[in-house]
């Protein structure tokens, strides 16, 4: 009893927050100033209309979702194969490969932000979006082909043989026998990975400066609660840039839990 | 004749395989060499320069490493690194105790779960945002402490030295131990249910059960959590910094993460900035390598 008490306890501090920002986005800023834990009176979705058309929250999630559409189909494009000849090709070098993946995991990239910040400007990829999504997909490579790796022991290899005896190739084997079989693991790394660089911010910041450019995380870093003075106006933002997040994990979340399992078993 | 054949299309074989290795795995290694290794080798390189971020690098020697020396912003960093690293066991131990009280006995489990992993999803730039709405001087959590009759104990949270760091750290640990309850839970379904029956049985308490039976059971489960919490202290935090206090007031909240970014794009010391990378490098791996260490240590004895 006195365990879910406390359980209790900690599920209120852990939802409350989210509530608040949810009845808050409702409430008019004179409501507010009067009110700021109770329910809002009256209710209005000027916050939401605002945010969405003068705080360019519209134009921001445009933003978002044309660097991380790009960076998830690159990571899928190219952590699939990579993780698919670690697995079931001989080549040499193959375990130095892998030992590799897991080296470059152990590194903060955070260290590699002047750095990146020099390639990125030479190669004249700075305000792009394509610089950011090639720095958005290799950053997450690591950690996808490790993944890829882990679904690829999962597909046997009695059926890549058999499929080698019907005089597949290679690369028909890797596209018709090996993709179908991990479908629920590439479904995995891209909703990891989109719900991951939607939320990025120190890349963002950087390699973005343009006003008309920024991704809606730093739309949002920027409006920073302690010093803004319109909170129903922020509160908005908040809620909308929560939704596509937690409407993948919300859609995705069964075959989500497949996949991270099937990743798990092998 | 037929050995030969054997060993030629075998040979033939090995080389098509080695030929489409090479072709499935080109675009990753391209994108992995030019954007992660070039860049981590450059990052030393840089550290022994000074540059401005436009015209070339002018190599200085170790001059940026003997900055640090009496460079008090650097220094606060460092430390204040070390105590949120201090929190560690807390930020374990927490979402350990609830996965287990979780997984005991408790109705409404599956809710819990829910509530606790809800922060999880959000972006770290949210939680502090909100964070930052929540804690103002004039904001619900004081308005709330006022309504109930604990107006003394409100406060400018963030914007004073005494409080912004350990609330800085609590934000933290709020936000991702729904993770870690998810990580143990899944641990501790492994776990064989007649051995921990038997425990009770025997009449070992609750507290006892946990740390004699089950916290050696899923060690390596403690362990990994442990090295990605550790990793986060010192590489995962800039957007909380970032959104609730920009390393104030004074130095109090800076972190290394933050101090690089400070250094880099706000005084545009970009050498500098990048010599502070690789001492927050060499300190992310000296601080896991020894963690695991000491970790090992009882396990082989016992």
């Amino acid at each position: 009893m006195a365990t879910i008490a406390l359980l209790s306890v900690l599920a209120f501090t852990t939802i409350m927050p989210i509530v608040f920002v949810v009845v808050t986005s409702f409430k008019t800023s004179e409501d507010y100033a009067a009110n700021k834990i109770g329910l809002p009176n009256p209710w209005t979705l000027d916050n939401l209309v605002r945010a969405w058309e003068r705080a360019h929250v519209s134009d921001y999630a445009m933003n978002s979702f044309i660097v991380v559409s790009m960076a998830v189909v690159l990571i899928v494009i190219t952590s699939a194969p990579a993780g698919y000849a670690l697995v079931h090709l001989r080549f040499p070098f193959r375990r130095l490969g892998l030992v590799a993946i897991v080296a470059l995991l152990l590194i903060p990239t955070t260290v590699l932000m002047v750095p990146l910040f020099r390639t990125v400007q030479q190669m004249g990829l700075l305000n792009s979006f394509v610089g950011l999504a090639l720095v958005y997909a290799t950053l997450n490579l690591p950690f996808s082909v490790y993944l890829m790796v882990a679904y690829m022991h999962g597909v046997p290899r009695e059926i890549l043989e058999a499929a080698e005896v019907d005089g597949a190739s290679i690369f028909r084997r890797f596209l018709n026998v090996a993709i179908p079989l991990t479908l629920p693991g590439v479904l995995t790394v891209a909703t990891l990975n989109f719900v991951w660089l939607w939320n990025e911010l120190l890349f963002a910041l950087l390699f973005l400066q343009e006003k008309s450019m920024r991704t809606l995380i730093v739309g949002v870093a920027l409006l920073r609660g302690q010093h803004t003075s319109d909170i129903p106006l922020v509160a908005a933002g908040l809620l909308l840039s929560m939704i596509p997040p937690v409407l993948v994990f919300v859609f995705l979340q069964r075959s989500l839990a497949r996949g991270l399992t099937a990743g798990a078993v092998k | 004749m037929t050995s030969s054949d054997g060993a030629t299309t075998r040979l033939g074989r090995q080389s098509r395989e080695t030929v489409a290795a090479v072709v499935l795995l080109l675009p990753a290694i391209a994108l992995l060499v030019v954007f992660f290794a070039w860049p981590a080798l450059q990052a030393i390189w840089l550290g022994f320069t000074r540059w401005d971020g436009f015209g070339d690098p002018k190599w200085i020697g170790i001059d940026n490493y003997v900055r640090m020396l009496d460079d008090e912003a650097f220094q606060t960093a460092v430390f204040n690194n070390l105590k949120i690293l201090l929190a560690v066991p807390i930020w374990v131990a927490l979402p350990f105790l609830v996965a287990s009280a979780i997984h005991d006995r408790v109705g409404g489990s599956r809710a819990f779960r829910l509530a606790f992993f809800f922060p999880a999803i959000l972006s770290t730039v949210v939680v502090g945002v909100f964070w930052g709405i929540l804690l103002r001087d004039d904001g619900p959590v004081n308005e709330a402490l006022r309504a109930v009759g604990l107006g003394g104990l409100a406060q400018p949270w963030l914007a004073q030295t005494s409080t912004a760091l350990p609330v800085v750290i609590a934000i933290i640990i709020w936000a991702s131990f729904g993770i870690g309850v998810v990580i143990f839970l899944a641990a501790l379904g492994t776990l064989d249910q007649d051995q921990l029956d038997a425990a009770q049985v025997d009449g070992a308490g609750w507290w006892r059960t946990q740390w004699h039976i089950i916290v050696p059971e899923v060690r390596p489960v403690i362990e990994f959590y442990t090295v990605i919490v550790v990793i986060t202290v010192f590489t995962g935090i800039f957007p909380i910094i970032y959104t609730l206090t920009a390393g104030g007031p004074g130095y109090s909240t800076l972190v290394l993460e933050y101090d690089i970014y400070r250094e880099a794009f706000a005084n545009g010391s970009l050498g500098y900035a990048s010599a502070i990378g690789v001492v927050l490098f060499l300190m992310v791996t000296l601080i896991a390598s020894v963690g695991i260490r000491v970790m090992r240590q009882p396990a082989g004895r016992s």
